[in-house]
């Protein structure tokens, strides 16, 4: 196998507690824990799991936006904490990222033409006429004509804003790019087009997208691997065939059955157990407390993730070799 | 039937943009009943969001509602001053926005945002307010609700952001509301939490709710009946079923068929050719899909189709079904 183009090995990233002045000095929010994982070159990796549960932090600290408490992400092999700072402006170059959150990305005081050539500024590719030409056609690659150019954020819909965010990630063909939720704003057709595009680039540029989504329906058809993260960590990983077909973790069971689909409606499948209380019990299993087949072992031993098909891991208890009641747990789901 | 909660007459709403005006919306005719979830989709950019920010008296300041009624039971929407607004907003109405960031202040605490609809439209004492406001947040699924009472919303995930949200909207036991995208930034564990939510609030309260959506598997369970928006126009109405069993507007079936799921991996996704056209590129005249429609015949290029009733609640405005082309109608059986 070739190197990764990213390792990410043993990555934490702790925030401090919302409340001030808290006597306890172990209340750290725990937005990524244990994390360790790696992506090929040209894979579309998918990213889901409960809200809060750490994936635009994860995200974020890959590109280094945000500085992680410890661990290490490689690129290319390479240590991204050594860059130097010749170094780290050509990696930037190369790497991107969507924002979930596009209108907070976009300058208000900045027309979209502007916005969208701005990283080609950045990295002074091109002349003015270059830029202008370049960018009106990206904005044609997402969908949008030129009258897009002159306009600002405010004037576009939450849609149009969506697509001017994809728009500036892929101008400079970059090599990596984490989108966060990007296409989640987007109605069926555009989300098909936009999708259509990413896989098109992806088949020119060998591009590697590491694409977080709660929209399952979508992150099953796009990728071609997924992580599902609870709590900070990831719980299960493997190919979207095998996990999609037979997710493991009871999380990921919940998760999976409660994609709403057309054909049926009524029932609304709802997970049960309260949602996170937010126990700081690292020792325990993040998931013990609302699943319905904790046992003993689970609150005082935090599962490894271990191989439960070729390329298929899972952290749970459940699936230990030891387990004896393994078998007739896997029937009844 | 007992009369509708909301009414909206053919209301057309323009943009001025470079001294020129541009209707955004043209001729939106609908009611929303007591009890009964109404969906809006359609393609972005379309008027969605237009729509309900229109019924709420909050467009942008370069916009103009040229013509036409809302009335929200007795009280005509166009006729309330700002002070009226805010007796009304958040108490008989209230609104869930698409962008949970622009809707939150980033120097409030979330539990004082939330909190603030109790303030303005109840005289709870100070601890019943905040009594109130967490058990709303447990309600929206939101954790650790004591903690994050005192967190500040760049705190928060997106979906957590979102969910706060849905809090402030709900918090004043509105009896509309008006949904944009509530459940787009959550997970579909949360996302099924939120929906039993507002089914449960429809139930004992009898609320309305008006839910736009891209999401058609949320639509399906949610909505009673569906509007098909297209660049400013309602082109197909009907009841959920109608809508997703018997589609009958060329673009309701495109839309449709572009929904993305995972047995469709490997293959290239159905789109629908072309784009929806720019404010400044609208031809007014015909069939505002006419360009983008793969059953385009000539009446199609001569004029606007009127909506035309097909049976009962389900109606479409395209020539296909129209009287005069009546012959076409052959079309639509594929
Ligand atoms: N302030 C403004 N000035 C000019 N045009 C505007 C302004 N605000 C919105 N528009 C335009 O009005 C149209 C309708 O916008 P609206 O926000 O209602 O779309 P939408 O259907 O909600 O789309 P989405 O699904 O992307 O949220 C869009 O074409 C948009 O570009
Ligand atoms: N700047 C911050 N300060 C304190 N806590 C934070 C900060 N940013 C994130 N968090 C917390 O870290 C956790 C993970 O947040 P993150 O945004 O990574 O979640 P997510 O998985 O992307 O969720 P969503 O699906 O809702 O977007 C959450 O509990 C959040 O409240
Ligand atoms: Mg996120
Ligand atoms: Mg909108």
């Amino acid at each position: 196998m070739t190197t990764p183009i990213i390792e990410v090995e043993d990555l934490h990233k702790f925030f401090k507690q919302a409340r001030k002045n808290s006597l306890d000095k172990n209340k750290y929010v725990r937005a990524v824990n244990e994390v360790s994982f790696s992506l090929c070159e040209g894979e579309s990796f998918g990213l889901v799991g409960e809200s809060g549960s750490g994936k635009s932090t994860l995200g974020q600290v890959i590109l280094q936006l945000i500085k992680q408490t410890s661990g290490t992400v490689k690129y290319r092999g390479k240590n991204v904490s050594s860059f130097t700072k010749k170094e780290l402006k050509a990696w930037r170059r190369q790497v991107q990222i969507v924002f979930q959150n596009p209108y907070a990305s976009l300058n208000p005081k900045k027309s979209i033409g502007w916005t969208v050539e701005e990283p080609l500024h950045i990295h002074k590719i091109g002349d003015r006429v270059f830029r202008r030409q370049r960018a009106i056609e990206v904005l044609e690659e997402v969908g949008l004509d030129h009258s897009f150019m002159d306009r600002y954020p405010h004037e576009l819909s939450g849609g149009q804003r969506q697509r001017i965010a994809i728009a500036t990630a892929i101008i400079l063909e970059p090599e990596f790019i984490v989108i966060d939720e990007g296409v989640s704003a987007l109605d069926v057709s555009v989300q098909a087009q936009i999708l259509n595009l990413l896989k098109k680039l992806q088949r020119k540029y060998k591009l590697t997208y590491l694409f977080i989504s709660h929209d399952l329906n979508v992150v099953q058809y796009f990728c071609n691997r997924i992580a599902v993260m609870y709590l900070g960590e990831i719980i299960e990983i493997g190919k979207t065939v095998e996990l999609g077909s037979s997710p493991k973790h009871p999380y990921t069971k919940g998760l999976f059955s409660s994609i709403l689909s057309i054909e049926e409606a009524d029932e609304l499948k709802l997970l049960e157990g309260d949602l996170h209380r937010f126990s700081n019990d690292i020792e325990a299993c993040p998931f013990h407390d609302r699943c319905k087949f904790a046992m003993d072992i689970c609150q005082s031993v935090k599962p490894k993730r271990q191989k439960v098909g070729n390329y298929h891991e899972v952290g749970c208890h459940l699936y230990d070799i030891k387990n004896e009641n393994k078998e007739s747990i896997l029937k009844v789901n | 039937m007992s009369a509708p909660i909301l009414t909206v007459e053919n209301m057309d709403v323009s943009f001025k943009i470079a001294s020129e005006n541009y209707k955004a919306l043209e001729n939106i005719t609908f009611s929303v009943y007591p009890n009964e979830v109404v969906g809006i989709v359609g393609e972005s950019g379309c008027g969605k969001s237009l729509t309900s920010q229109a019924i709420l008296g909050i467009l942008p300041k370069n916009a103009i509602v040229e013509q036409g009624k809302m009335k929200y039971k007795h009280v005509d929407l166009r006729e309330l001053k700002d002070k009226d607004w805010r007796k009304i907003r958040g108490k008989n109405i209230s609104m869930i926005f698409q962008e949970p960031m622009t809707a939150l202040n980033p120097l409030v605490t979330v539990g004082k945002q939330i909190s603030e609809g109790l303030k303005v439209h109840t005289s709870y004492s100070k601890d019943e307010m905040k009594k109130r406001t967490i058990q709303m947040m447990e309600k929206v699924g939101l954790p650790r609700a004591k903690e994050l009472y005192k967190a500040y919303p760049h705190q928060l995930s997106g979906g957590m952001q979102q969910r706060v949200v849905i809090a402030i909207a709900l918090i004043a036991e509105p009896d509309l509301i008006i949904a944009d995208e509530p459940t787009t930034a959550l997970d579909v564990t949360i996302q099924a939490q939120i929906l039993a939510l507002f089914r449960k609030i429809k139930y004992e309260r009898k609320s309305s709710m008006i839910f736009i959506s891209h999401d058609w598997g949320v639509i399906r369970n949610i909505c009673d009946r569906v509007l098909v928006m297209y660049a400013g126009h309602i082109v197909e109405e009907g009841t959920l079923s109608e809508i997703l069993n018997n589609p009958k507007h060329p673009y309701t079936k495109a839309l449709i068929q572009a929904i993305p799921d995972h047995r469709k991996r490997g293959i290239e996704l159905f789109t629908i050719p072309g784009k929806v056209p720019s404010l400044q590129d609208r031809k007014r005249d015909v069939c505002p899909f006419a360009d983008r429609c793969s059953h385009r015949f000539d009446a199609c290029d001569k004029e606007v189709p009127k909506i035309e009733r097909i049976e009962g609640t389900h109606a479409a405005k395209c020539h296909l079904y129209t009287k005069e082309a009546g012959l076409h109608r052959d079309y639509t059986n594929h």
